[in-house]
């Protein structure tokens, strides 16, 4: 009787040990499988990604300015990643977590930086057709990049009676 | 056993996992028919057990809903011979179920979630096999294999299940009927 017990046991432990591992294939298969469609779906993301192109000014306010013509952005950018993306990371800012979402305070590009003595800082600019070039409203975590954006930094003066810079971009 | 009973008891079963099968088509490997072929077998022995593993799976691999079965049929006859195996290996392990509900019971229900696994293993190698012949690759087979893990699962469950409490019914009643015939032949004669 023991023996037959000892038996029914053993093949008990082996129907576990087949029904486990047929699980953990089953496992596999569709983590390989899940692998390869999130490969599929990733490459068809890539290839369907539309090209957004953007023109970016920074005029250095000594007569010096870039113009960074087609710059390819990604959607959800705002202006700040998109200053970060051509300036290679050379900008010096501060970050206020509690103003609105988080905002940058900007104080320096490509090395020049907010001259307070003189009373010198960078000033945020949008472009449209219609009215041209006029100083932002928001700051530039607020200024998301769109196929076609023109927005521009410009250093120089500022007018200490209005707090506008007496400068316009070129 | 005459042969006229033996001829019977092949045919009862058959027709008994066709039916079945027919029954059971929408639950995808899940059957009867390893218990029932199972059962003949511990219950009458391995020349009927595999009668019946033959002929059950000949007439349903040309007549099933899925259409003709073509070259994969001897491997399914194979694979169920598995199940006549065992249950001669089993009516020479475990006495005959004493009653319907047993612990011993779930012995059975494992010995078929284990022929289940070697069933689904063989016939996935065999699919392998055919679908690639002649470029015939180890890669290839385990992803065949692994293609067709989720089959096995289902089909090692519902063996586990069903053979733990189907077979022993099976094989107590059978036991039963067939031991009445027995005493009213003998009483006849």
């Amino acid at each position: 009787m023991q023996t037959r017990a000892l038996y029914g046991i053993i093949v008990i432990l082996i129907a576990l040990l087949v029904l486990t591992s047929s699980l953990a294939l089953f496992y596999s298969y569709q983590t390989q499988q899940l692998k390869k469609d999130n490969g599929q779906l990733q490459n068809e993301l890539r290839n369907a990604e539309p090209k957004l192109l953007s023109n970016i000014l920074i005029d250095f306010g000594n007569g010096t300015y870039r113009w960074f013509n087609d710059t390819a952005i990604q959607p959800g950018w705002n202006f700040y990643i998109a200053t970060l993306v051509v300036t290679n990371g050379d900008v010096n800012a501060t970050y206020y977590p509690s103003i609105g979402g988080g905002e940058h305070y900007i104080f320096g590009i490509d090395g020049v930086v907010n001259n307070n003595a003189r009373n010198e800082y960078w000033f945020l600019w949008t472009w449209n057709s219609t009215s041209s070039w006029q100083v932002a409203q928001v700051g530039a975590d607020d200024l998301m990049m769109y196929n076609g954006s023109v927005y521009g930094w410009t250093y120089c003066a500022e007018n200490t009676a209005n707090y506008m810079p007496e400068c316009t971009p070129p | 056993m005459n042969t006229s009973r033996t001829i019977s008891i092949i045919a009862l079963f058959t027709s008994l996992v066709i039916v079945t099968n027919y029954a059971l088509v929408e639950l995808p490997n899940v059957k009867l028919e390893d218990t029932l072929v199972f059962a003949s077998a511990y219950s009458f022995g391995l020349k009927i057990g595999a009668y019946v593993a033959i002929a059950s799976e000949l007439i349903w691999g040309i007549l099933s809903p899925y259409g003709f079965g073509g070259i994969i049929i001897p491997f399914l006859v194979a694979g169920e011979l598995l199940y006549v195996f065992a249950g001669f290996f089993a009516s020479k392990l475990w006495p005959k179920p004493q009653k319907g509900f047993q612990y011993e019971n779930i012995f059975f229900g494992a010995l078929l979630a284990i022929c289940a696994f070697l069933w689904d293993t063989e016939t996935n190698i065999a699919t392998g096999l055919i679908m690639m012949w002649p470029h015939v690759h180890l890669l290839g087979l385990i992803g065949y294999e692994l293609t067709g893990a989720v089959f096995m699962v289902f089909h090692e469950v519902g063996d586990f299940v069903i053979g733990s409490a189907l077979a022993p019914i099976l094989i107590l009643y059978f036991s039963r009927a067939f031991a009445d015939l027995e005493i009213a032949q003998r009483i006849a004669t």
